[in-house]
């Protein structure tokens, strides 16, 4: 029998195949997406440094994908990869985790960063809940859901995570869904070319622990979703608050070209250095 | 009573849940609620208790969950939360925070691995880690001592003679996620067994105050001597809050430390958690073959019982502490605890085990391997490494 091998394997480490993720996660295509983007631009691995969070979508690259990997503390990997950004500037230092992990308790650490406009590519993975823990409310996760931590009903208002990160100055932000995954890999494509703080907002899913109890009991349910519901920014602008409400917009958010970070702080020290040999 | 079959985790859930019902006619309970494993089952079973007066909020990480007890606390209302591992750590400095404004918030540590790299199984590095806290801790080794340990927690962190945050810890999975058959007390019991919440620094606005300003070295010390104080009032205040306990619910949960066969015991071993029912097991066994052997389990860890742990151990010549932990560069914590304790006898062995650490089982093997060491010993040397079982 011949062995079946698929021309992208070589990316990950094939011993430790399957991953961990339960039958119709999003991970999977957000890992397919994000191989076919480097393989398509032949980004050489040994160029990318991965850094990931806690929660189900850190484990995307982790340890999956065979490059350098930085596996941090719960909401920290931002801040973890910028520590790696000043020190490795040619770097495409990249950062997946989940709307938790990003969104909620390291938010603060995406808005800075953000601010900063490191240059790292950032992809969150927002399956509207904790996916890991076993399902409890997400700062993402809609007003009215029931999850295990809203038995009843969520009573908070989510978070438009990718508009919060454009508003904090990111040079690059966009929206697609694991259902749009030819826009997702061009996107990603265009963010590993980008300088500046780039930004993808991927909607995924969890049909374990999120769509079960909102009635998406497959990743077949949440494709036929994700189509059915998504809007594309253009058509966005003509809507209203309304009309909107529970679309996801989807498509490239904000465009700047502010510098990078790291390019600014050298620049600053080679003026400074120039200054202090007298020239 | 409610006899139940239930896990530890819903144990503890219930047993905080009926705590904070018991405030209803007062101020009130809040719980700030952030998920990690193996805690989670406990925050979701608060959430899906319906509070009379009273609320779960589930925040965004274990800082802000310890930021709203403070906040509530100093409000006035029973105030608990939960948590694990890193969840802890990154909690820390509320944890303080708490403590340093005397609130008796109760915090129960599922005790977890701390990471990276990361391992979800119990190792008690989590909660040790806040020793050095204005936190009082006990160690459960039950589903019957976690409940009744978390009653006796609001009693003893809310009496006004102490006025501290009280962590109450279990072992991960071990009990979190094991079933016992338990006794859930009925609400009306613990409403007569826990007054209503009073805090008497608590923020009103017929006599506006300020808490955590800026003080001097002068004021801090008398304010760690007040705490010193208030750690040394707690013995007193324990068992005052047993016997009320007994004469409610009708039973007598384990004190500071429980001494089990060590009046003539020439060698006694010290344990707490889920460990100290195995090492019981063991011992009653050495025991029926005649060797003079005792065990010590060890519930509370701050105020650290030296009295009492000195008192129970007057006759031995070797004591072996079963540590699951480790702070690198000394030893296991509790056995620096039981050193210290035993300084004024030199004479005495006090050699140290570390054991199921990152999760490994402590077996009944283990333990009868340890003892063994332990007889075979003519002095006390570094801390042993028991290898983790497979
Ligand atoms: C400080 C800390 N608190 C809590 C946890 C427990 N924890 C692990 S993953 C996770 C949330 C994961 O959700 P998300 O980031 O949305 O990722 P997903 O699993 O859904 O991909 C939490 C709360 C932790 N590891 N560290």
């Amino acid at each position: 029998m011949r062995e079946y091998k698929h021309k992208l394997l070589g990316y990950l480490r094939r011993e430790i195949l399957p991953t961990t993720h339960c039958p119709g996660c999003g991970c999977g295509q957000v890992l397919n997406a994000f191989v076919n983007a480097i393989d398509d631009l032949e980004i050489d691995p040994k160029n990318i440094i991965s850094v990931t969070g806690i929660g189900c979508s850190s484990w995307i690259p982790s340890p999956y994908l065979k490059c350098d990997t930085l596996h941090t503390t719960h909401g920290r990997a931002v801040a973890f990869a910028t520590g790696v950004k000043v020190i490795r500037p040619q770097a495409n230092v990249v950062v997946i985790a989940g709307d938790g992990d990003l969104a909620g308790i390291g938010g603060n650490h995406l808005i800075h960063a953000a601010r900063r406009n490191v240059g790292l590519a950032v992809f969150l993975v927002n399956n509207y809940i904790y996916g890991m823990t076993g399902g409890q409310v997400s700062p993402t996760t809609p007003f009215g859901a029931v999850t295990t931590t809203t038995p009843y009903s969520n009573a908070e208002y989510p978070l438009n995570i990718a508009e919060v990160v454009a508003a904090a100055g990111a040079n690059y932000v966009a929206r697609w869904t694991t259902y749009h995954i030819r826009k997702l890999i061009a996107a990603m494509k265009e963010v590993l070319q980008k300088k500046g703080f780039s930004f993808i907002e991927i909607v995924s899913q969890c049909p374990v622990s999120y769509g079960r109890r909102v009635g998406l009991r497959d990743g077949v349910a949440f494709m036929e979703y994700f189509k059915k519901s998504s809007v594309g920014v253009g058509t966005a602008e003509n809507m209203s608050e309304e009309e909107l409400e529970g679309k996801i917009v989807v498509g490239k958010l904000v465009e700047r070209h502010r510098i990078e970070f790291t390019e600014s702080l050298r620049r600053i020290n080679e003026s400074c250095q120039k200054r202090a040999s007298g020239e | 009573m409610a006899r139940a079959m239930e896990t530890g985790n819903h144990t503890a859930g219930y047993a905080l849940a009926v705590a904070g019902e018991a405030n209803r006619d007062a101020r009130g309970c809040v719980c700030g609620a952030y998920p990690i494993t193996p805690q989670s089952e406990i925050i979701e079973f608060l959430r899906g208790f319906v509070f009379t007066k009273g609320c779960v909020v589930p925040v965004e990480s274990e800082h802000s969950a310890m930021a709203v007890c403070i906040g509530a606390s100093l409000a006035g209302a029973r105030t608990f939360t939960a948590s694990s591992a890193n969840g802890l750590a990154y909690m820390a400095e509320n944890i303080f925070a708490a403590g340093f404004y005397r609130l008796p918030v109760v915090l129960i540590a599922v005790n977890r691995t701390l990471g990276p790299p990361w391992n979800i199984w119990v190792d008690q590095g989590d909660s040790l880690m806040l020793r050095d806290a204005a936190l009082l801790q006990f160690y459960a080794e039950s589903h019957q001592d976690l409940v009744d340990t978390i009653l006796v927690a609001f009693r003893v962190g809310e009496d006004e003679r102490v006025l501290l945050p009280v962590l109450v810890a279990l072992d991960g999975f071990v009990t979190s996620h094991t079933q016992m058959v338990v006794d859930l007390p009925e609400q009306e019991l613990v409403d007569r067994y826990l007054p209503h919440c009073k805090i008497p620094h608590r923020l009103r606005g017929d006599h506006p105050t300020t808490i955590g300003g800026l003080t001097w070295p002068r004021e801090t010390e008398h304010h760690r001597i007040e705490i010193q104080e208030a750690m040394e009032r707690v013995p007193q205040v324990l068992t005052e809050a047993l016997d009320e306990f007994e004469q409610v619910f009708g039973r007598r949960p384990h004190g500071a430390l429980s001494a089990e066969h060590t009046d003539d015991a020439d060698m006694v071993l010290i344990a707490c958690n889920t460990m100290a029912r195995t090492l019981r097991n063991v011992v009653n066994t050495r025991r029926s073959k005649g060797e003079r052997i005792g065990m010590i389990k060890s519930k509370m860890f701050r105020p650290f019982p030296r009295e009492e742990l000195l008192a129970a151990v007057s006759n031995a010549k070797r004591i072996g502490v079963l540590d699951r932990n480790h702070s690198p560069g000394s030893g296991g914590i509790f056995w620096q605890e039981v050193a210290t304790t035993l300084q004024p006898c030199p004479d005495v062995i006090v050699q140290d085990y570390l054991v199921g650490l990152g999760g490994g089982d402590v077996t009944p093997r283990f333990i009868d391997e340890i003892i063994d060491d332990l007889a075979s010993r003519d002095k006390a040397g570094k801390p042993v490494w028991k290898e983790v079982a497979v």
